[in-house]
């Protein structure tokens, strides 16, 4: 910046009383170059973000003129239980999905990373469930974990085991969504895992080696202690995710129902956060209301950002200190 | 001044080419619709009305220059938009049934249909099909489309296997109330194992929609601790505790795989549920019969055409909808993609009164027609399924997870009243 101001009173450019302005002029083509993703970003992330806050304090159907409530949607929103259960829905699914991928997507990464044939081919293999449509996906779940003609129940019939109420009950569906979250995102969280082992020096493994650790010594007291900011990124990326999950749910529960649409299944129990939303909003014209809980779920998720970050970093500065 | 360099030339016309796209992007959004001198816009959604129906349409009016969009997603969000933005409205619209409540909302909106001397074609539709697109103050928004009367469909060979009736007449009189259906039911499950109905909410829907009240009155009281709701509620609990509901979500592939292996062998669907069954399952073919639903009609679905108040050549779209309603074309569209026809003259047209090799050689229409003119008038307010979703919610969990059915109805009946209160 310092230089480019120099440069332009140098050549004899009419001189601004404030050196940052000139900077905006002398470098326009360039804010022009960066300007449609920001003239974008405006018109349809920032300002309907803000909108929707104005809403979240209106009662608005959509169609008729929109009546200002206060904090009404937010005093409802405290006190509502089926948004609470929805919380509670939107925390299991969490947990049942994020922390068994996690452990499936370091072990693959691990075996990935020293897989010598075909390595490629692997990585594609694992990769392929996260680029696949999500609405296909649930579809087929929803065949495979059907009650009475499912293949899930089919295979455990075989077993010898009981059959289980994968659909039709909260649980069932709650463990269904996650099976299928876990599905989509473990090859995904593998390939991050595995770049960042890429990126550990051989030199590390070579000296633990030496000392005589042997492959899973070294993976627990090497691979993972190195690999922590990767592990935080993909956490924190999983819970941002994990507290938004809408599709899964919606497409699981789906009925033809016009009655009692996106209300999550039996006992409600694949009713997230977002798909309450989705319903208040869009099946109930709730807008105002739907904006509410947009906002809480918002609210929700920096809050557990934030936790899941400190977590990891704290322990990452009790780990140096000791 | 600064003097233009080749660079500042070039990024001039980088500008120049921005904006040139951005007022184009937004010539796009500012089309069509509502101009008087422009060509007529359609919209409709997959399976809204029959394909050639719509291409004589073009045909026959070639100064509309009729455009015909299918929407394939929610429809009524894409309305919502283009009414809140004011811009690129349609000039003749379709509305589902259940979304219409939505919109009598604000009727004003849309043109009124009784003020463009239609008055004979209205005569050809059911009354209470039109109540639902009428205003408090008598507005008639939409006409039908098509309609979802509802009948019982049955397998014969199932039916004949437990020693039960399988001829329409017989299968109705010996099911003419619930109660007797019930009986029915239980004689075929002894028979054969196998379960009368698909769910709770299912039995709770189809009562429901037999009465002549929902759960609003038409003066705005709150109806959910009514005895219709009552009994709509009570006959499902029934069910369920005479052991006859399958718990299977309408529609699922379990649903799809026990209607084709005889363990469903008794549905309660609207008329263009045949669609459905021959979709789902065509090795069934010949093994069906209609007949009257247990404790008289409902009506499941069933769409609009509206013309909205910003149209601009009015006359030009009522011609056009009158034709796209009118018999043949109803009985087109019917062929086509299974709607069942609103209009009373198309019942008689020859596509209708086809022997259904699907249903045995059943002429299935009649049944659907005497549902039709036996309908129960009532009033559907725009929070109706909002307040009925508690009662279902509250069945699938007696059905799932054996919750009490008193305690059940009473958390129902406090979260619709919540509801209630929240929408005054």
């Amino acid at each position: 910046m310092t230089s480019a101001t120099r440069v332009m009173t140098a050549s004899g450019v009419r001189p601004s009383a404030r050196p940052r302005g000139r900077g905006l002029v002398r470098h326009w083509p360039m804010y022009v170059a960066i300007a449609p993703f920001f003239l974008l970003f405006l018109g349809f992330g920032l300002f309907p973000t803000a909108y929707s806050l104005v809403l979240s304090f209106q009662d608005w159907n959509g169609l008729g003129a929109a009546k200002w409530t206060g904090i009404d949607n937010y005093t409802r929103l405290f006190t509502d239980p089926t948004f609470w259960l929805s919380v509670r829905n939107t925390f299991v699914i969490f947990v049942l999905s994020t922390f068994p991928m996690l452990v499936i997507a370091l072990a693959v990464a691990a075996m990935l990373n020293n897989a010598v044939r075909f390595s490629t081919a692997f990585r594609i293999a694992y990769f392929v469930p996260n680029i696949t449509s999500v609405v296909a996906m649930a579809v087929l779940f929803g065949s495979i974990f059907g009650e009475n003609f499912g293949l899930a129940n089919a295979a455990l019939h075989s077993l010898g085991l009981p059959g289980v109420q994968w659909l039709s009950t909260p649980f069932g569906i709650q463990l269904t969504i996650s099976i299928l979250i876990t599905y989509q995102w473990t090859g995904y969280n593998a390939i991050i895992f595995l770049a960042g082992m890429q990126s550990i020096g051989g030199e590390v493994y070579e000296a633990a080696k030496l000392d005589g650790a042997g492959p899973i010594r070294s993976f627990f007291s090497i691979t993972l202690p190195l690999l922590r900011p990767t592990i935080i990124f993909v956490l924190v990326v999983s819970t941002v995710t994990g507290m938004q999950s809408f599709t899964e749910a919606q497409v699981l529960t789906a009925s033809s129902s016009t009655t009692n649409p996106n209300s999550g299944g039996a006992g409600q129990g694949g009713l997230t956060m977002v798909l309450y939303f989705y319903q208040q909003a869009f099946s109930y014209n709730r807008f105002g209301y739907g904006a509410a809980i947009a906002w809480g779920v918002f609210l929700i998720v920096v809050i557990f950002t934030i936790i899941s970050w400190r977590f990891t970093a704290g322990k990452k500065e009790d780990k140096a200190r000791a | 001044m600064m003097t233009l360099t080749p660079r500042h030339r070039r990024a001039i016309g980088t500008v120049a080419v921005a904006v040139a796209a951005a007022v184009s992007l937004s010539a796009c959004s500012g089309g069509s619709g509502g101009s008087s001198d422009g060509p007529l816009t359609l919209w409709t959604w997959p399976g809204g009305l029959g394909e050639s129906v719509v291409d004589s349409a073009k045909t026959q009016f070639p100064d509309a220059q009729l455009e015909v969009t299918t929407i394939g997603d929610d429809v009524k969000q894409k309305l919502v938009t283009v009414f809140t933005g004011r811009s690129g409205i349609p000039s003749i619209t379709g509305i589902k049934g259940e979304d219409m409540s939505y919109f009598l909302q604000q009727a004003d909106l849309f043109t009124d249909f009784k003020t463009l001397g239609i008055d004979d074609k209205l005569a050809d539709l059911p009354a209470w099909k039109l109540a639902e697109a009428t205003t408090p103050d008598g507005k008639l928004i939409g006409l039908p489309t098509d309609i979802g009367p509802t009948a019982l469909y049955y397998r014969t060979d199932v039916l004949a296997a437990a020693g039960l009736p399988t001829d329409p007449a017989e299968v109705a009189a010996a099911t003419s109330t619930w109660d007797d259906y019930f009986a029915f039911g239980e004689k075929l499950k002894a028979a054969t194992g196998a379960y009368l109905e698909v769910s709770l909410e299912d039995v709770f829907t189809k009562v429901m929609g037999q009465g002549e009240t929902k759960m609003v009155s038409q003066d705005g009281e709150f109806l959910g601790d009514s005895a219709q709701v009552k009994k709509a509620w009570d006959t499902a609990i029934e069910a369920n505790e005479r052991g006859l509901v399958a718990g299977i979500q309408d529609g699922s592939p379990d649903w799809a795989a026990a209607v084709n292996n005889g363990s469903l062998p008794t549905l309660l669907g609207a008329a263009w549920y045949q669609g459905d069954l021959k979709s789902n399952a065509p090795d069934t073919s010949g093994k069906w019969n209609v007949t009257a639903m247990p404790g008289g009609p409902a009506n499941v679905g069933g769409s609009f055409l509206t013309i909205p108040a910003a149209t601009g050549n009015k006359d030009e779209a009522v011609k056009i909808v009158d034709f796209l309603l009118d018999a043949k074309s109803q009985a087109t569209t019917y062929t086509e993609v299974g709607n069942f026809p609103s209009s009373t003259a198309a019942l008689s047209e020859p596509a209708l009164q086809q022997p259904d090799p699907f249903f045995g050689g059943q002429v299935t229409t009649d049944v659907f027609k005497t549902a039709s003119e036996n309908m129960p008038i009532s009033y559907t307010s725009p929070i109706d399924n909002e307040l009925q979703a508690p009662f279902i919610t509250e069945l699938a969990n007696v059905q799932s997870q054996g919750k009490d059915p008193k305690q059940a109805w009473n958390d129902a009946l406090t979260a619709a009243q919540q509801v209630w209160e929240r929408s005054k």
